[in-house]
């Protein structure tokens, strides 16, 4: 019993041992303190796959072939903005992801590929996170749920509503309150 | 003794758990934000109509005037930026905060407001834009996005933008756990 007392103290030593240790990387190794900068979205939410869908003018599968950073200017006409007259050309940090496609549900595509953004991405020292974004890899099988626009790449409807991995479905089980399943998106079509 | 053997068993497990509940509960909070709550923004009332001047000063107000430890103020010399127009993306509001990596505390700030968005779903736009502001004043306070609570929060994205133009008591209060 000895040795169960002492192996789980270990073990919350080694925890806290690896909060310490998490802590101390965050500081530079030279002493200077670092500066980082981080990104927070405000999206719009949806309850159902009906306003997903609704929402967006172009859903597709694909697989995910390449994934970039690119710093992108994403407003509208030169000159002061029509709604509030404010200028602005600054760019915003963006992934870019590239894809084949395979199936288009909903909206048309001219190639066989094509690429999405998604705010955020990783440019040097600089790490831009979503909170809560999920998750696309390269190589993997997606559904995706976009928004088109004429003269810039189609955007993510939103963080964590737009991106379904075709091969991983999630079962009945594993819902939570208000979660859009890939197969309710599927049942639209 | 059994009861002791008990005893260090939960204690261990329970030191286990707190460990790994922690990032949990960091969801309300993000990791960087103001050091004392009191910022600043650059002038903008020469750079808007006077409509947006107005949805500006409004969610502005809507911290000063709440019972938040917080005070923004209006400065020209202010490196920290609001810019609301027609963004070609998704999002209604983005907020970059660079701050520094040990302390946490933000350096500088930047808040986009895309009206595109605000303009095809709003009901009421002023409002909507208000809510949009004044939520991303509160990352700059340590919210972060969408909190796991049933509670009426400004940080969460399905409140309703048309009507929700303040922060609420949910915000206040973590806001001051920050600012004592």
């Amino acid at each position: 019993m000895k040795k169960i007392i002492a192996g789980l103290l270990i073990a919350v030593l080694a925890i806290a041992g690896i909060g310490i240790g998490y802590k101390i990387n965050q500081a530079d190794a030279s002493g200077e303190e670092k500066s980082v900068t981080v990104l927070q979205a405000d999206y719009p939410q949806y309850n159902t796959a009906e306003e997903l869908v609704e929402s967006s003018d172009l859903v597709f599968t694909g697989t995910v072939k390449n994934i970039e950073y690119q710093m992108i200017d994403v407003g509208t006409g030169e000159g002061p903005d029509e709604d509030t007259g404010f200028v602005d050309n600054e760019e915003i940090p963006y992934t870019l992801y590239t894809i084949d496609v395979d199936k288009v549900y909903k909206g048309s595509i001219d190639s066989s590929s094509i690429i999405v953004k998604r705010a955020g991405g990783s440019f040097g020292d600089d790490e831009y996170v979503v909170e809560n974004a999920s998750e696309i890899s390269k190589g993997k099988n997606y559904l995706f749920v976009t928004e088109t626009y004429e003269d810039t790449y189609p955007s993510l409807l939103n963080a964590d509503q737009s991106s379904y991995d075709m091969d991983a479905p999630q079962t009945v089980m594993e819902r939570e309150e208000k979660e859009i399943m890939l197969s309710d998106i599927l049942k639209l079509f | 003794m059994k009861i002791n053997k008990k005893m260090a068993v939960f204690l261990c497990m329970a030191l286990i758990c707190g460990f790994l509940v922690l990032p949990v509960q960091a969801a309300t909070f993000m990791n960087c934000g103001d050091a004392d709550g009191k910022i600043t923004v650059q002038s903008y009332k020469d750079k808007y109509s006077a409509k947006w001047t107005k949805i500006i000063d409004k969610s502005i107000a809507a911290w000063n005037d709440s019972s938040a430890n917080v005070n923004i103020s209006v400065s020209a010399q202010s490196k920290n930026v609001i810019k609301a127009k027609r963004y070609n993306d998704t999002w209604y509001g983005l907020t970059t905060q660079t701050h520094n990596k040990t302390s946490g505390y933000t350096s500088k700030f930047i808040i986009k407001v895309n009206t595109k968005t605000i303009k095809a779903k709003a009901t009421n736009y002023s409002k909507f834009a208000r809510s949009t502001v004044t939520h991303e004043f509160g990352h700059v306070f340590w919210l972060a996005d969408n909190p796991n609570t049933k509670k009426s929060s400004i940080m969460k994205y399905d409140r309703d933008r048309n009507t929700m133009v303040k922060p609420q008591q949910f915000d206040i209060d973590n806001v001051n756990k920050k600012y004592k």
